[in-house]
């Protein structure tokens, strides 16, 4: 699903990442660890393909990135919400589901089954303004999935959001994985790391395979302990 | 299909903004209206002052404006340094002396012209007056020479100048035409560049602000289509400026319009399509709306100058250089000769033509800055 070798990424003089080595397969839900501003973010934004990685190659299902090939099997959320604040969250969907190519019955069903699992359809005539934090972050997760991509790249989803309903998104991601979806997900909390199948950690501009939830553990006593020891890694 | 998905999305967005519909709407309306009637107040109505002049003069200077006379040179000058008079007109040794007050220029140069046709006017009559003394006194002479001599004698008739006033026809427009009219098709053009410069800009600017721009760019949208989207969503809005302005402006304020509506429609959506492709590339070299505000003083007021409200055939080269450098000059000078001279297509392609060149020079300069955003 992805395969990235040798990918540097660089900001005028600041080199963000180097050198990062990975591959994800099919199925599988990954989370992205790593200390604020140590690159998870810029990682994701190559892999959609937002911007030209400085040195090395990035595959995703098959295509080198960046490409627009590859963009509407791509369910993509944000770390800032991104939406249109004068529109409903009905008008956005609309728009992002008609972007993805999805047809007028199609674009309709799924429109209600993503504000069905979001639980937003009581609000879905609201402008977004009107919204708040954890409703936007909802209405995102809608939009990432309206096309029903076969990968999602989540930049941090469960922030903002009430205990319950992560409960609910992390079920629904299993779900999705079930079905063949693979998820990469960026994560700060620890109890969302160790439901994930396997942990990318970012440190110093460099990424390590940290393996399985346990394995970490294993490693650096905790998960947290993994963030705070960063000489041993 | 995606060009419209995006059109759509703008337009329900600007749709939703009841105060920014109302000022794109309205505002021209309300200031062209505005303009109209300061235009049309300014009145070229003087009065002359005269101190002693010969009757005739003064009964044909009254007949063509306001006079009043003065017993003496000092009350004159009283009234002219007080601004009731215009000009003090006193006769020194039978020729006049003509004083003009020179601090309001249009009445200046009105007070000139009524004075100079009043001179015409008698020099006019002094000849008539003289040219039938010369026949009398002809027709005196044949008679002696008659009963003298028995002998008829042929003199020429004396010569009669001229006196017929020229036949003046207007090749475009009416005499009673006004300044309004000519200004008014080129501040149609500068409205619709301002405010599609502005709402454009600004809308761009927040969705670069805000990330729905890079969401948006992260579906299998083009580049090129979020561009063009814009431009089919503002088109909307510019057909229905210009339908209001025309309806305005024609009926109501009656205004020359001797061209094609359609032309003129397509003309606009021309200007528009300028106006946003340059407000959407200021807008990515702005962090904030207020920056993008500033570049106003400098890109769009100046067009306004260049728009056919003044005549800039003596400016110097570099004011001309600049002229030509402005889209507006020829926006302006398309609208102007279609509604004053009933221009068509043929007439203004020069002027379609360059607005076309700046406009795909600021799309691709476009494109390029949307590159950093998604380089595919
Ligand atoms: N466009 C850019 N230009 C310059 N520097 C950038 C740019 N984008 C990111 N950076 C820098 O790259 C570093 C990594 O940023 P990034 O947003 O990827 O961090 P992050 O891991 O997502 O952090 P957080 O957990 O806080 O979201 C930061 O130091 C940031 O300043
Ligand atoms: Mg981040």
């Amino acid at each position: 699903m992805i395969d990235v070798t040798h990918y540097s990424q660089t900001f005028g003089k600041r080199t963000v990442l180097s050198d990062v080595q990975f591959s994800i397969g099919q199925g599988e839900i990954v989370g992205l660890i790593g200390p604020s501003g140590s690159g998870k973010t810029t990682l994701i934004k190559s892999l959609i393909g937002l911007q030209q990685p400085t040195t090395g190659t990035i595959m995703v299902l098959g295509t080198k990135q960046p490409s627009l090939a590859q963009a509407e099997n791509i369910g993509y959320m944000a770390q800032s919400d991104a939406l249109y604040e004068d529109l409903t969250a009905r008008g956005n969907l609309r728009y992002f589901g008609k972007l993805y190519g999805l047809k007028k019955a199609r674009l309709r069903a799924r429109i209600e089954t993503v504000l069905e699992f979001v639980d937003l359809k009581k609000d879905a005539d609201r402008p977004i303004h009107q919204f708040s934090g954890g409703m936007k972050r909802r209405l995102s997760l809608a939009i990432a999935l309206i096309h029903e991509p076969s990968l999602l790249l989540l930049d941090e989803p469960t922030v903002g959001i009430d205990p319950a309903l992560k409960k609910t998104f992390w079920h629904e991601f299993e779900q999705l994985r079930q079905s063949g979806v693979t998820v990469l997900v960026t994560t700060h909390v620890m109890d969302e790391a160790e439901r994930c199948d396997r942990l990318l950690l970012i440190q110093h501009g460099r990424l390590i395979e940290a393996g399985t939830p346990d394995d970490l553990i294993q490693r650096f006593g905790s998960i947290d302990e993994a963030f705070i020891q960063k000489e041993r890694v | 299909m995606q060009i419209l998905t995006v059109a759509e999305r703008v337009i329900s967005q600007i749709f939703r903004d009841k105060r920014t519909i109302a000022m794109m709407f309205l505002a021209p309306l309300f200031v062209l209206f505005l303009l109209s009637t300061i235009l049309g107040s300014s009145s070229d109505d003087v009065t002359i002052g005269t101190v002693d002049v010969p009757s005739a003069f003064a009964d044909t200077l009254a007949s063509k404006t306001e006079t009043q006379s003065f017993k003496t040179e000092a009350e004159g000058m009283d009234a002219i340094n007080d601004q009731r008079i215009e000009a003090l007109i006193t006769y020194q040794n039978g020729q006049p002396e003509i004083l003009i007050e020179g601090g309001d220029v249009s009445k200046n140069a009105a007070a000139l012209q009524v004075i100079q046709e009043t001179l015409i006017t008698i020099q006019g009559q002094q000849a008539t007056a003289t040219n039938t003394k010369l026949s009398e006194t002809v027709k005196q002479l044949q008679q002696r020479l008659t009963e003298l001599t028995n002998q008829t004698f042929d003199a020429p008739s004396p010569v009669v100048p001229p006196t017929a006033k020229p036949d003046i026809q207007f090749l475009y427009g009416s005499p009673d035409a006004e300044l309004f009219d000519q200004i008014a098709p080129a501040l149609m053009g500068f409205f619709i560049f301002l405010f599609v410069f502005i709402i454009a800009g600004v809308s761009f600017l927040r969705e670069r602000s805000s990330g729905t721009l890079e969401r948006t760019l992260a579906t299998p949208l083009k580049r090129s289509s979020i561009v063009f989207g814009y431009f089919v969503g503002f088109f909307l809005f510019v057909t229905i400026q210009t339908i209001l302005i025309q309806l305005f402006i024609v009926n109501v304020l009656n205004v020359t319009q001797e061209g094609n509506y359609f032309l003129l429609l397509f003309v606009n959506l021309l200007t528009a399509s300028v106006a946003l492709s340059l407000g959407l590339l200021l807008s990515s070299f702005s962090r904030t709306e207020f920056q993008l505000i500033q570049f106003i003083p400098l890109a769009i007021v100046p067009q306004i100058f260049f728009s056919g409200l003044f005549d800039l055939t003596d400016a110097p080269t570099w004011v001309e250089v600049i002229n030509r450098l402005m889209p507006l000059t020829y926006a302006a000078d398309a609208l102007q000769n279609i509604m004053i001279r009933g221009a068509g297509f043929t007439d203004i392609w020069i002027d379609l033509i360059v607005l076309t060149g700046f406009m795909t020079l600021f799309v691709l300069l476009n494109m390029r800055a949307l590159k950093k955003q998604r380089p595919v």
